[in-house]
């Protein structure tokens, strides 16, 4: 009985595991594949890659894509590490509600953020660009750098910093010296998830962005309505290898400095 | 300085919001002194300790740290280094490190830095523990690298929050010598806050017992024991039996109070008048068991036997008075008790071996 137990639950995570996978294997094969039409295999080819980097509207897209998420997980850091900050250390009279209002964007549909900016950005007439979409990005990721800085500040140990005051140094030496190097890791941590967030996020990108100024995910978007190409399949393969590299990164930066 | 006090705390009050956690308390620490906080979970110990430190603000009164009142300077700037229950040790700097942390912000040279190190390390005992991070010492270890830590800034007073707290009996017993050999030979001035009354009479020159925010008694270790003033001094402080009675009689001489229903001579203390109400508090190793009531006038109380109970230091005998209270009564372990549960029993002590409480 209980031998059955098991296979079927080791079965029922392999089924997870293909649903999960597969699609993707799938794809990064056919990104190899000497043919036109994804449907059967015609042998090994680097040809897509090829085109893929004699594309200039792709290489235009990428350099786009990096530097919004480079410039969305710096301000995301700045803000959400000083607001975790202020909120773990002050207390005032409803500030339950100040808190909530602060995670509020994780459940908030992009598609409103993106919606609700171009409403303001259309108001005021501001020229949509590239630029135009870090602050809706900057809104989907910061809650998270504020939560992972938060979650950090609320399990250490306090005295910490009274040790620090103890031994002579004001606020300014206390924050650089000790609380600033034990929260880092989840600084750390909150800057590669903005990145990642960042550079995946299509829907707000896709509203606010202006045109001809095309980050990587919008760009596929528009490649795709005309047919899905071995070339997308190249393109993609290339992001979900740099997204795991990220997150591998992430999980060895992450084990190395707890300790 | 006019007079030797290291640390003046005068009428110190300390609010958190509509509760008064300390509660007009006085105290004057001599410089090179051990003065030790004790008390019961939640007395106030930590928060007066860290009003001297400037962590808490102060709601009224003063504190004077070597003749200069503290009250607007900020915990970096007073002269005073804290031990810190949780230690409290930077996780993310080594030994050296952490214990260079105070003279760095104080812009102490890098020679001169590596020498104080070397010296308080030796100090502590810990020579060769420099490199390593404070996860990979025992707690007793990282307990002496925060004593040296705080000890290597030279501070006037060295203020200590159950620093021994978290380490197993044998090991706190051994700290509590070493902690006060160390305070002799530095004539460093100690404020230390503890619950524990045995490690605050082994330790300290002086005690402050307080209770719920208030100061119950000052006085040293002897005082404290012996005399206690209080009856919760006298409950809080070792073992004791307490009797309420009533005086009947006093003049300068000798005084007679009803307790139990005996007329019972007690210690003719000032301010006894009849019909008084007082406490009496008996240690249990100030009393003996007789078979008939002693002759030459000295107190005692009728019970009867009940029990034994060997605790391997002493053995405690147990005697039920007739208001069905009971006495304890402590006896060597030698011994060999020929009584047997219902025998009559006289309890007796010396009239002055009795503390007579007031209040
Ligand atoms: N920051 C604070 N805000 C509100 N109340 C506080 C604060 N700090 C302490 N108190 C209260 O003040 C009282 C005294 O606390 P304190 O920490 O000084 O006790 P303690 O004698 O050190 O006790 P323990 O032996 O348990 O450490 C307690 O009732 C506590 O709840
Ligand atoms: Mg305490």
């Amino acid at each position: 009985m209980r031998a059955r137990t098991k296979k079927v639950l080791f079965s029922w995570t392999i089924l997870v595991y293909i649903f999960f996978y597969v699609p993707i294997l799938i794809l990064m094969i056919y990104s190899f594949n000497d043919s036109k039409i994804s449907t059967s295999w015609q042998g090994f080819t680097f040809d897509w890659y090829n085109k893929l980097f004699s594309n200039s509207a792709i290489g235009s897209a990428v350099l786009n894509s990096l530097t919004v998420a480079l410039f969305t997980t710096l301000i995301s850091l700045i803000i959400g590490t000083t607001a975790a900050i202020a909120l773990y250390r002050y207390d005032f009279p409803g500030k339950k509600y100040i808190d909530l209002l602060f995670y509020l964007p994780i459940v908030i549909p992009p598609i409103i953020i993106g919606v609700a900016l171009l409403t303001v950005y259309a108001r005021l007439k501001v020229a949509l660009g590239i630029q135009t979409i870090i602050p809706g990005h900057v809104v989907l990721t910061t809650p998270f750098v504020t939560m992972l800085v938060m979650s950090r500040l609320q399990g250490f140990d306090h005295s910490l910093e009274d040790a620090a005051k103890d031994l002579g140094a004001n606020a300014w030496n206390t924050f650089w010296r000790v609380t600033l190097p034990l929260i880092f890791p989840s600084i750390l941590s909150g800057a590669l998830l903005s990145f990642t967030i960042s550079v995946d996020e299509f829907v707000v990108s896709f509203f606010t962005t202006g045109p001809g100024a095309s980050t990587l995910p919008v760009m596929i978007y528009s490649m795709v309505r005309t047919g899905v190409t071995p070339e997308i399949n190249a393109l993609s393969t290339i992001m979900i290898l740099v997204t795991v590299f990220v997150v591998l990164l992430a999980e060895k930066w992450r084990g190395t400095l707890n300790n | 300085m006019s007079d030797n006090n290291m640390v003046k705390i005068k009428d110190v009050v300390k609010s958190f919001g509509q509760h008064q956690a300390v509660k007009n308390v006085s105290i004057d620490i001599k410089q090179g002194e051990f003065l030790t906080l004790l008390g019961p979970s939640g007395c106030g110990k930590t928060t007066t300790l860290r009003m001297i430190a400037g962590f808490e603000s102060i709601t009224s009164g003063e504190i004077v740290i070597d003749g200069k009142s503290v009250a607007s300077q900020h915990p970096y700037e007073r002269d005073v280094n804290t031990v810190f229950q949780s230690y409290a040790l930077f996780p993310h700097m080594s030994v050296e490190e952490n214990i260079a942390f105070g003279l760095k912000m104080k812009k102490y040279s890098k020679a001169k830095i590596k020498e104080e190190v070397e010296r308080v390390l030796n100090l502590v005992q810990l020579e060769g523990y420099g490199k390593r991070k404070p996860d990979q010492l025992s707690g007793g270890q990282n307990q002496r690298v925060a004593i040296a830590r705080a000890l290597v800034n030279n501070p006037k007073v060295l203020l200590l929050d159950e620093p021994l707290g978290a380490l197993d009996l044998k090991l706190r017993k051994q700290m509590q010598i070493e902690l006060k050999h160390l305070q002799q030979k530095l004539g460093m001035t100690f404020i230390y806050v503890t619950h524990d009354q045995e490690e605050a009479l082994t330790m300290s020159d002086r005690i402050a017992v307080m209770n719920d925010g208030h100061l119950e008694q000052l006085g040293t270790s002897r005082e404290i024991y012996e005399t206690p003033k209080t009856k919760f001094v006298a409950d809080f402080i070792g073992e004791t039996n307490l009797f309420e009675g009533e005086v009947v009689d006093s003049s300068e001489i000798n005084a007679v109070a009803s307790v139990e229903g005996n007329q019972i001579p007690i210690k003719p203390i000032d301010g006894l008048s009849p019909n008084k109400d007082i406490t009496l508090t008996i240690r249990p190793e100030l009393t003996w068991i007789e078979g008939s009531e002693p002759s030459n006038g000295k107190p005692s109380l009728q019970g009867k036997y009940v029990e034994n109970i060997y605790v391997g230091s002493v053995q405690k005998v147990i005697v039920a008075l007739p208001s069905g209270k009971n006495i304890v009564i402590n006896e060597s372990p030698m011994n060999a008790s020929d009584l047997s549960p219902g025998d009559e029993v006289n309890v007796c002590w010396d009239v002055d071996k009795a503390g007579v409480l007031t209040s």
